[in-house]
């Protein structure tokens, strides 16, 4: 018996993951009347009681017609899922304490409008299958992998009397960075390395050149270009090429290793705002300084991964 | 319709072209040992009028495969070093006030040649960098509001010493778009290193080369390459490629439509090297790796997979159509 | 501390329920107002007056409140509504149980609804009520046009139900086509279930009082004028199809009800025993007929003269009345059987007789003295009868549809005075005068002639050929019917009112005129689809749903094969609607479908073949695999490629390339 529930179980709620693209095909599709197709249904009941009891034909025909409505409606619910193709994509990943995204592309032949999207234990967010990516929201608790919970996708249209629904579980996770430290105090850099103090200043005078149509008007050289006959002549900046921070897990203030995470990822995304070049270093792991996005979530990656 | 007796001309011209090019390469495969693989892709991108990005470590031999297309396609050859110190108008050139007559004088930079080679253009700063990539995407160059053609036909083969090395400025990845290629030569095997250790001095070798094209053959080879039929069936593939990597978890980014037709482009161009007038998935999938390389980034599952085995990815995750 | 706790528990009653249906918006808010109007508009005419306006008065401030985004009321205020507008429908209607105040109460709520429509759930609600508000109005009107109307409506309402679904916004159009095309793909399942649900013979249970309104036709008295009250309708009152040739029309009195009483102005109705059977056996020349009977809240049943048999939950009243069990309430069809010729056994009770011959003292003597002169002169009664029928002959009295009013005395006035009338007067003055002379008299009531529709061959019997004649006891000869109308107007008889009346023509009905040929064509064939839809549709009951069904090849159908004919059919319907919803168009080019062939078959062979291959990786690996197959593998590709990415292949090509497949069978 217990074998055979077990069976069932698997059969209705099976445990493995699905393989991507997942065709929502006629078996992993469930329907069931919603409050207001109970209510459509009791109304119906109330209205065959009448017709027969007043002898109503058209009555009768009445109350066929809108119990045929409702035949009608399971199917075509059933229908604005079935053949639907779920597909995981780019997961949008976040810092714990906020939401992560994880990504489902819905593929279709025809248009399925008014699909409802949920993670276990995520909120509802209404999709349709023209949307090619939908990203639905999950609360992250901590940092490091969030595994993607199972995916309720779910509709009701077009009567709102049906709800058709389907289940699918993708072997997908999605990364949480740390919580980034509401403030943090500024680096400090432990002996030689760190921000030199003559150097990236992107301030620097550099050298004179033609002016050209886009430079600033504040940068013009006026008085160089007085000596010319005509034309004027820019001066030039060294480009923003300040030295890079490193950032030492080990010279981190914080009393326990989240607390340090936490300050770091503050440092790593202050600096990024600025355009500042910097470098992480968590134990083994060193991590270049360079700027931009990639390195901003290769940093973050290396933050949120860290054990 | 109008167009195709041009398209069925050029393809007549086939097999003539395909012998040039086995000509180039087996030319060049005398002084670059062992790495055909590389010369071929190096070729393909050039038919398909791309830049070449070539990422290694110093000293395998960026700057002499470079050295070596030009000389055989017969192409008027410029090398710049990049330097952390460097300013636009050391690229495309400045204008110089001449006392003497009282106007600016435009002094052309080394840009103006058909095939550059910017050395190791990741250590210049992100300006000196963005000149660069500007006149390869629009092969004229904007100096004091006079805008100046560039030869024809120009390449860019560009090298880059990887990056997280202190001091350099990695190219962003608007401007990597622009080059239809990466690729990596790697260290030599064995054998090929013996060959070279035994052998003459390359630059000696080098010097001894004599053009294989003439003043316009290259332009018939890349027309020819363009005249290469791609059928719906084929470019349905390409797309589907595409498509997957702009929805899959396992990449952070997607291919652009710009790297979408380079790979239309280099699959012709291989299928041209390979003699066939029209291209197969294996030409796609052939020159893939070295298109994605420097564009898709692994992200998710795929965390830390980089260049050639990203491109085999992609390939394994998209069936044929 | 309690006042804490009694607070916060406070509070907690107090906070709205967490989930919160999703509000309505504007375009919803519309279209339930569309739904409830396209509900209650059908409705106006069966209702009171100020219930209409009470209705309206709610539509109009909603339709406001929309328009201007304004608050919605107070629920204080609505519920001060409710219990208001209950009052009301308590005083109109003496209660507030019953079909009628039901209904009222029902459009009430619908108005007020409106009203407070804040969310989702109360569009639903909203919905309901309309589905149950255009049943509702069957009960007053089930005609086609009715039909149409409540499906017009109905596409609204469900368009309505529709826009309740956040979904794509789609024009109003859209959203109506959307409707009709559920609403068309619910037919089929509404056909099979109308056919094979299994009837049941309402009511459930005691119906109340005012379930049936009022009727046109014959009441159980008749006061001067109450007959051509009644003529001025061209209602119908039965339909009738004759198994043979129709008996001419001056043999056609369809007897329903004899008036007995007379108080000088009225003639009533008196009940009179009855019997579940017939006191004789008919025989002779019979007419076979089936009749139609509109609902007219009676029991009386029509039949001709002399009727065979009885219809089935009827009995047979001493007055020769077929009387149904019940008023008729619906539609009812019987089969009747008549023998013209036939009488049957003379015998009266003394008693009834005597009854007959009651009439009250002191009122119109001189018709009064004519006919005692008559009872002194003549000694039998048919020789009093034939002298009646001469008197009334030679007053020359003119058969009119516009009476003088005769109050008082008013056989006198209409014998001697006016000398004008309609079939009520004559009726009524042939036997107050044979009453005097001594002879046992009484008025029957009913139907003369009727009119056959050329179109579907059933002969229609509308409320003007209503009619009221004169029965004679002669002994002997038993009630002789006698037709005073007839005499001085002898072509009502023949022709019908329409004939018998000159120069009156604008009081007759529209339909009663007689140059309006084109007219009657028209009505002929509304009639022939009125009492098609009427047979077919309306009156499909019980008895009607046996006789099609054992037609139809189900001898002896019960509820039990009914439910198993209509669980299978609808799950026949339902496969193939959904098989038909769910079909996925795949459409695969030959090429592509030969080279899956191809791959199957290899597949068959446990390769390891992965689907990114090219095609030439692929017959490389294959071939490696099954080396006894190469050629023919690579062929195969070969052509693939070919057609697949060649510039032009050829259509040679692709024959050789389905040749390879053919032959390739690993």
């Amino acid at each position: 018996m217990k074998a055979l529930l077990q069976r069932l179980r698997q059969l209705l709620w099976p445990r493995h993951a699905d393989t991507p693209p997942l065709l929502l095909t006629q078996r992993r599709i469930y329907v069931l009347p919603t409050t207001a197709g109970m209510l459509y249904a009791s109304t119906l009941l109330l209205m065959l009681v009448g017709s027969i009891n007043y002898n109503l034909s058209l009555g009768y025909g009445l109350t066929f017609l809108l119990a045929g409505l409702g035949v009608v409606a399971i199917v075509q619910t059933f229908r604005n899922l079935a053949g639907l193709q779920l597909r995981p994509g780019r997961h949008a990943p976040g810092h714990a304490g906020e939401t992560v995204h994880f990504a489902v592309q819905l593929e279709a032949e025809r248009p399925r409008p008014a699909l409802r999207l949920q993670l276990a234990g995520g909120p509802v967010i209404d999709a349709n299958a023209s949307d090619s990516t939908r990203l639905i929201p999950l609360a992250a608790a901590r940092r490091g992998w969030q595994s993607m919970p199972r995916l309720t996708i779910s509709t009701t249209w077009p009567l709102g009397l049906v709800r058709a629904w389907s289940y699918a579980r993708f072997d997908e996770r999605c990364l949480v960075y740390p919580a980034p430290a509401p403030t943090a105090p500024p680096w400090v850099s432990p002996g030689g390395e760190g921000r030199s103090q003559q150097s990236g200043d992107p301030d620097d005078f550099f050298g004179l050149r033609p002016h050209r149509q886009t430079d600033l008007l504040q940068h013009v050289a006026w008085k160089a270009s007085a000596r010319l006959e005509d034309g004027l002549l820019s001066k030039q900046f060294a480009a923003e090429q300040g030295e890079a921070l490193w950032f030492d897990l080990t010279h981190t203030p914080g009393s326990t290793l989240e607390d340090k995470l936490a300050i770091l990822t503050r440092w790593v995304i202050d600096a990024h705002a600025v355009r500042q070049p910097y470098g992480l270093r968590l134990g083994g792991t060193r991590i270049g300084p360079a700027t931009g996005s990639d390195h901003l979530h290769a940093c973050l990656q290396a933050l949120a991964l860290y054990v | 319709m109008k167009a195709i007796p041009s398209i069925m001309s050029t393809v007549t011209d086939l097999p003539a072209h395909h012998a040039t090019t086995r000509k180039i390469l087996a030319a060049a495969g005398e002084i670059i040992l062992g790495k055909d693989a590389q010369l071929k892709q190096a070729l393909a991108c050039l038919l398909a009028r791309g830049h070449l990005l070539i990422e290694d470590l110093p000293g395998v031999g960026k700057t002499t495969l470079a050295h070596v297309l030009a000389r055989l396609l017969g192409l008027e050859f410029q090398r710049i070093q990049f330097t952390s110190d460097m300013l636009p108008a050391d690229i495309i050139g400045v204008s110089v006030f001449e006392r003497a007559s009282g106007t600016f004088q435009f002094h052309p930079g080394p840009i103006f040649a058909q095939l550059i080679l910017a050395d190791e253009v990741n250590r210049a700063t992100p300006k000196a960098q963005s000149a660069l990539l500007e006149a390869m995407e629009e092969r004229q160059v904007t100096s004091e509001g006079i805008t100046r053609a560039l030869p024809q036909p120009f390449f860019v083969i560009a090298t880059q010493n990887p990056s997280h090395q202190i001091g350099t400025f990695p190219l962003p990845e608007s401007q990597l778009d622009r080059f239809l290629m990466r690729i990596e030569l790697g260290y030599p095997d064995k054998a090929a290193e013996r060959a070279l250790l035994a052998g003459v001095d390359r630059r000696t070798l080098l010097a001894g080369l004599p053009p294989l094209l003439q003043a316009n053959q290259l332009q018939q080879l890349q027309d020819a390459t363009s005249a290469i039929h791609a059928s719906p069936a084929l470019i349905e593939y390409v797309q589907a490629l595409a498509e997957y990597t702009r929805h899959s978890s396992h990449f952070s980014n997607g291919l652009s439509p710009r790297a979408t037709l380079g790979l239309l482009a280099a699959a012709r161009a291989w299928a041209l090297l390979e003699g066939r007038p029209h291209v197969l998935p294996e030409d796609v999938q052939a020159v893939l790796p070295g298109i994605v390389a420097h564009r898709l980034h692994a992200g998710g599952e795929l965390g830390g997979l980089r260049g050639d085995a990203l491109g085999k990815h992609l390939i394994e995750a998209v069936p044929l159509p | 501390m309690f006042k804490r706790l009694l607070n916060s528990l406070l509070k907690r009653w107090r906070r709205k329920p967490a989930v919160q249906a999703p509000a309505l918006t504007l375009a919803q808010s519309w279209w339930l107002f569309a739904a409830a109007s396209a509900a209650l508009l059908p409705l106006v005419e069966h209702i009171p007056l100020w219930l209409s306006l009470t209705a309206a008065t709610g539509m109009a401030w909603r339709a406001w409140l929309i328009w201007r985004a304004g608050r919605l009321p107070p629920r204080w205020l609505l519920f001060v509504f409710v219990v208001a507008a209950c009052v009301a429908v308590a005083i109109q209607y003496r209660g507030l149980f019953g079909r009628n105040p039901g209904l009222a109460l029902l459009v009430i709520f619908m108005a007020l609804k409106l009203l407070e429509l804040r969310s989702v759930r109360d569009g639903i609600t909203v919905i309901l009520l309309a589905c149950f508000l255009l049943l509702s109005g069957f009960f007053f009107n089930q005609s086609i046009a009715a039909a149409l109307m409540a499906g017009a409506a109905l596409i609204v309402v469900i368009a309505a139900l529709l826009s309740l679904q956040a979904g794509p916004l789609p024009t109003p159009r859209q959203q109506l086509q959307h409707s009709a095309l559920l609403l068309a793909q619910a037919l089929p399942f509404m056909l099979v279930l109308f056919v094979l649900f299994p009837r049941v013979q309402g009511p459930l249970w005691g119906l109340p009082q005012d379930a049936f309104g009022a009727s046109s036709g014959l009441s159980e008295s008749m006061a001067p004028g109450s007959i051509s009250q009644v003529v001025q309708s061209d209602a119908i009152a039965f339909r009738v199809r004759f198994k043979g040739t129709p008996p001419p029309p001056q043999q056609l009195y369809w007897r329903a009800l004899t008036l007995n009483d007379y108080d000088g102005i009225n003639w009533r109705y008196r009940a009179t025993p009855e019997r579940t059977d017939l006191p004789y056996s008919a025989e002779g020349r019979s007419i076979e007929y089936e009749v139609t009977l509109e609902p007219h809240n009676q029991r009386w049943l029509f039949a001709l003269e002399t009727p065979g048999q009885l219809p089935p939950d009827s009995s047979f009243s001493s007055d020769q009345l077929i009387l149904a069990n019940t008023p008729v309430r619906t539609r009812l069809r019987y089969e009747m059987v008549s023998y013209p010729d036939f009488r049957p056994d003379a015998e009266e009770s003394p008693r009834r007789l005597r009854e007959a011959l009651r009439l009250p003292d002191g009122v119109n003597p001189r018709t009064r003295a004519v006919a005692e002169g008559w009872r002194q002169q003549y000694r039998s009664d048919a020789e009093i009868l034939q002298a009646a029928m001469t008197f009334f002959q030679q007053r020359i009295l003119a058969y009119t549809l516009s009476p003088p009013l005769m109050r008082d005395n008013a056989v006198d006035a209409f014998l001697f005075e006016h000398k004008r009338g309609f079939c009520e007067h004559f009726a009524s003055a042939f036997t107050f005068a044979l009453r005097a002379a001594g002879v046992p008299a009484r008025v029957v009531g009913g139907y003369q002639g009727g009119e056959i529709n050329p179109v579907d061959g059933y002969f229609t019997v509308r409320q003007f050929d209503a009619h009221v004649w004169v029965e004679a006891w002669i002994q002997g000869r038993g009630w002789v019917r006698v037709d005073p109308t007839a005499d001085s107007a002898p072509r009502r008889i023949d022709g019908g009112l329409r004939t018998a009346v000159t120069g009156e023509e604008a009081e007759l009905p529209l339909l009663a005129r007689e140059n309006y040929a084109w007219l009657r064509e028209v009505r002929y064939r509304l009639d022939a689809v009125a009492n098609a839809w009427n047979q077919s549709v309306l009156g499909f009951g019980p008895q009607r749903q046996r006789d099609m069904l054992s037609k139809l090849g189900m001898p002896e159908p019960d509820w039990k094969q009914m439910t198993a004919w209509l669980a299978s059919l609808c799950g026949v319907l339902l496969l193939g609607f959904t098989l038909f919803a769910l079909r996925q168009r795949v459409r695969t080019d030959e090429v592509t479908r030969l080279w899956q062939t191809f791959l199957r078959r290899l597949a068959r062979r446990k390769l390891d073949l992965p689907g990114w291959m090219g095609p030439d990786t692929l017959a490389n690996h294959a071939a490696a695999q099954l080396p006894q197959h190469a050629k023919a593998i690579r062929a195969i590709a070969a052509s693939y490629v070919a057609l697949r990415y060649e510039h032009s292949p050829s259509t040679e090509q692709l024959a050789a390339f389905k040749a390879h497949i053919d032959r390739f069978k690993p």
